[in-house]
């Protein structure tokens, strides 16, 4: 069990419109935990994260960051209080340079830094230092999610979300962004992790949760990783 | 019983005929005290909008007016009153409210502002009562039949025309030895345009010669171009007739290029809210109904002058002189259509108007012309931002335009 | 009789002024609209406002005047954002265009009651007109406005350009204007970056008042109204959804329209806005993304 909570989710509930996206979620990450929620589409995993992000309101329930309640707080606000959002689809600019969107990723920082600050992300990624002054559109999509994953670390976040990183990458694209999370956790990171790739993911996180139509259905650990029919039911479940 | 009948019915319809004299004897009487009603001007007016600066002078020269005509006894015995309504800013859907309302009250003779775009609903109006239509200082000849058609011969201004203005302007340059002349037409309205066409016209007939002939127009920002252009064309005079921000634009424009040739503009140029202090406005001149500068060789306009200052209305433009020029115009009229106010009758009068006094002058109408031609011209300089009166002037010859 | 004018050098002059001063209003606009995703009616009247000012503190040395117009017009203009844009932010493109809409109208009325204090319409300011006046070059009579205008605009563009290029402030103005709910999702501050467009958008309309003044002394309330309609129309043109495209199609409806006045016929000039709609409407329908608008990134905004 996780001793002090760095990031609680408590019941909430997220509604677009009279839709509830999301019912009565309640998780907890620790300190230095990886922690994964997988589903099937439309089950709420992003609608989670954007919550947390305040990108959208929780109706109900509420979100803490070491204790602290993060419920109606901007975006900006709740990036600047140590969370990092890697979105779906990356969201970098592309017409920018390496260099300028991992910079970009300074603007949450907490305090000023001594020698590089673009440090962490060169040293996860080192093809980002390789490419620091070419535009971002021209980079491969593995290259893209480095560097979305990198400009998030920029900002020494205690926790970083993320949303589908592995969504179209190649294999091997996304062994390297895996064995980053690893990486990252070792550093004392905390990561809430949204995949499609349940395998890997109950294979690599602290606890998996299986979040199918909004609600919270069962909890994996690192052994249900080969268990693909304990998966399956888990998807099927509602 | 036939007999009797037929006396009975001869006593009641003499009976009737009695009292319908009776009646008619005393309506008669009732006449007789219609006679002492009043005569009344009602006028529509802008009292804060964009016509204000015209119409609000134009009323109170007119209100100073009627109070000394009333003072003398009035008009075939009767007073003068004026009913006011506020078009703000000419709403076409108020100046029409106004007039009928206005003519609702017993208005005999309708007023309106000095635009003939704004004037229309009211002009309308009353022209198709067969009440006649006044405007104290609409500058184009399209206050009539024009404009209005069959109806519009009730109609009438006693501002200055267009075509007037610009061969007094043509004769005066002429006067003065400038001998070629560089003209800039404003395209916004048909008053700018037709003074100028008119110069054009007068001008070269004395035997004057254009070197060029620019336009701009309001809002377009094009005078830079205009100005630059007359500039490359060396002339006696540059001539214009413009107002507001074209017009500090216009004259700033040669100055600050060197050029010090005299510019001459209507009664558009009246007045100094335009001038600057850089450069100063110098070689300037233009012509109005009065100067409002304390040096107008009519004693009664100067008195007219004092009593509206008196009044809390000092004017800044020779305008207002259009008010109390109509008030009088309207009262000669009245006179010789023998106390009629009927349209057709006052209008018939003021066709046949040849140098008819008023108080800025002589006066005059055609059945072309419903606007007033034939004035005495006050020819003002502005030199150093100071006006001053210069001269007179008056057209000899009105182009056809 | 109508005269053919011809375009000559003095007229080119002209043109590359009237670019200029074109250009500035087009960045004003063009940043703000970044930013905000706001097409703000209402510039003119900043432009106004300093105009105004520049009309009230005539007495004022030069210098002191020009600094006391820069004030009233970004005071203006962040009170704008304020009170007006930041409440709606979010709300549809319709309602914040009748929005910007009405904040004109209701500046044009405040400034007509202010202006009638005196009596009379109209309030000149006349202190930079000695720019008006024009100097030799090889022959041709060039006013120094001229020079200035252009001067300005290149010196404003090149240091806007420097800024947001190199500096933290212009990176995320920038990313804000690329993506704003990305940017702010890494901790871009929201406010700030929407000031420091608003300022910059105001100190544009400032020199751009200045430089109106010079040629057109007379203020009255629709002070550069007709040129922010033609502005904008420039940079709807040019492609409004970027800075550098925006600013070549406000620079470029300013200069063709001094050139195509110079070639109509002098009684036809009264057709020149007529002529300047035409050409554009060929320009939208040739290419709705607008005119200097290639590649993937442009988009097709309905204004």
């Amino acid at each position: 069990m996780p001793e002090a909570a760095a990031l609680e989710l408590d019941g909430i509930e997220v509604r677009y419109g009279s839709v509830s996206a999301v019912r009565d979620l309640t998780l907890s990450v620790g300190k230095g935990e990886i922690v994964g929620l997988i589903g099937p589409n439309g089950a709420g995993k992003s609608t989670t994260l954007h919550a947390i992000m305040g990108l959208l309101p929780a109706h109900r329930g509420e979100i803490r960051l070491h204790g602290q309640s993060l419920r109606r707080r901007s975006a900006e606000a709740i990036a600047r209080a140590g969370i990092a959002l890697v979105p779906e689809g990356r969201r970098i600019f592309g017409d920018f340079t390496v260099e300028e969107n991992l910079r970009l990723g300074l603007a949450a920082r907490r305090q000023a830094y001594i020698g590089d600050a673009l440090g962490p992300a060169f040293e996860l990624f080192p093809i980002l230092a390789e490419f620091r002054r070419r535009q971002a559109g021209a980079l491969s999509g593995g290259q893209q999610q480095q560097l979305a994953i990198g400009r998030a670390l920029v900002a020494r976040p205690d926790i970083l979300l993320l949303d589908e990183p592995s969504l179209g990458l190649a294999p091997l694209a996304v062994d390297g962004i895996f064995q980053a999370f690893t990486e990252i956790r070792e550093v004392g990171t905390t990561i809430l992790l949204v995949e499609q790739r349940a395998q890997r993911t109950v294979a690599l996180a602290n606890r998996t949760h299986v979040l199918v139509g909004g609600e919270l259905q069962m909890t994996l650990g690192p052994a249900d990783a080969e268990d693909t029919d304990k998966i399956i039911a888990a998807y099927l479940a509602s | 019983m036939k007999r009797t009948t037929r006396w009975g019915g001869l006593a009641v319809l003499l009976g009737a005929v009695v009292a319908v004299a009776a009646i008619a004897g005393a309506t008669g009487g009732h006449a007789a005290t219609d006679a002492k009603k009043p005569i009344v001007i009602g006028w529509a007016f802008d009292a804060k909008g964009q016509m204000a600066p015209f119409d609000d002078p134009a009323l109170a020269a007119a209100k100073i007016r009627v109070k000394q005509i009333n003072a003398k006894g009035g008009v075939t015995k009767r007073k003068l009153v004026i009913k006011t309504c506020d078009t703000q800013n000419n709403n076409p859907t108020t100046a029409k409210a106004c007039a009928i309302s206005l003519l609702g009250q017993g208005a005999n003779i309708i007023f309106t502002t000095c635009d003939v775009d704004f004037a229309t609903p009211v002009v309308q109006a009353a022209i198709n009562r067969g009440v006649l239509a006044v405007a104290p200082c609409i500058g184009t000849d399209q206050m009539g039949p024009k404009r209005f058609a069959a109806k519009g011969k009730l109609a009438f201004s006693f501002g200055n025309v267009a075509q007037d203005e610009g061969s007094a302007m043509a004769q005066y340059a002429w006067s003065r030895g400038w001998k070629t002349a560089g003209l800039g037409t404003n395209t916004l309205l048909v008053y700018f345009k037709n003074v100028v066409q008119a110069f054009d016209k007068r001008f070269r007939q004395l035997g004057g010669k254009i070197v060029d002939r620019e336009s701009y127009a309001t809002g377009a920002n094009n005078v830079n171009s205009a100005v630059t252009r007359l500039n490359s064309h060396k002339a006696a005079v540059y001539v214009t007739s413009t107002s507001f921000g074209e017009l500090p634009a216009f004259v700033s424009g040669l100055r600050s290029l060197g050029n010090k040739t005299p510019i001459i503009n209507s009664w558009a140029g009246d007045g100094t809210y335009w001038v600057t202090n850089n450069p100063k406005v110098t070689n300037y001149y233009f012509v109005t109904y009065a100067s409002v500068f304390g040096d107008d060789p009519s004693a009664p306009v100067r008195s007219m002058i004092a009593a509206l200052k008196a009044a809390g209305s000092p004017p800044s433009t020779g305008g207002f002189l259009g008010g109390a020029d109509a008030i009088d115009g309207i009262v000669i009229a009245i006179k010789r259509a023998h106390g009629s106010t009927k349209g057709s009758a006052l209008a018939a009068q003021l066709v046949k108007f040849k140098r008819v006094p008023v108080l800025g002058g002589r006066i005059s109408f055609s059945a072309k012309l419903h606007t007033v031609f034939g004035r005495d011209y006050r020819v003002i300089e502005i030199n150093n931002n100071k006006a001053k009166l210069k001269g007179l002037v008056r057209a000899k010859v009105i182009p056809k335009l | 009789m109508s005269t053919i004018a011809s375009v000559d050098l003095q007229t080119l002059g002209d043109a590359f002024g009237q670019g200029a001063i074109y250009a500035l209003m087009a960045v004003g606009i063009g940043l703000v609209f970044g930013v905000l995703r706001l097409v703000n009616f209402a510039y003119g009247q900043l432009i106004m406002a300093g105009a105004y000012t520049l009309a009230y503190t005539s007495g004022w040395p030069v210098a002191a005047s020009i600094v006391s117009c820069f004030a009233v017009v970004v005071t203006l203009s962040l009170a704008m954002d304020r009170l007006v844009f930041r409440p709606l932010r979010g709300s549809s493109p319709a309602v914040m265009l009748v929005t910007t809409f009405a904040v004109s109208f209701f500046l044009q009325a405040l400034a007509l009651i202010i202006d009638l204090r005196d009596g009379t319409l109209g309030q000149i300011a006349s202190s930079v007109a000695p720019l008006n006046q024009a100097v030799s070059v090889g022959g041709v009579d060039v006013r120094k406005v001229t020079f200035v205008a252009v001067g300005v605009a290149v010196g404003a563009l090149v240091a806007l350009a420097l800024v947001l290029a190199r500096t933290t402030i212009g990176l995320h103005t920038r990313a804000a204007a690329s993506d704003f709910r990305t940017a702010r999702l890494l901790g871009v501050r929201a406010n700030r970056v929407i000031a420091f467009a608003v300022v910059v958008s105001g100190l544009l309309a400032g020199a751009v008042a200045v430089l109106l003044t010079v040629q057109n002394p007379f203020v009255q309330p629709d002070f550069a109204l007709e040129d922010t309609i033609i502005v904008l129309v420039g940079v709807v043109v040019g492609g409004i959804d970027r800075l550098w495209t925006a600013t070549l199609g406000g620079f470029a409806i300013g200069f063709v329209s001094v050139l195509v006045n110079a070639a109509l016929p002098t009684d036809k000039t009264v057709f020149l806005p007529s002529v300047v709609y035409a050409l554009v409407i060929v320009v939208l329908l040739l290419r709705p993304a607008g005119l200097f608008a290639w590649g993937r990134r442009a988009a097709v905004e309905r204004v």
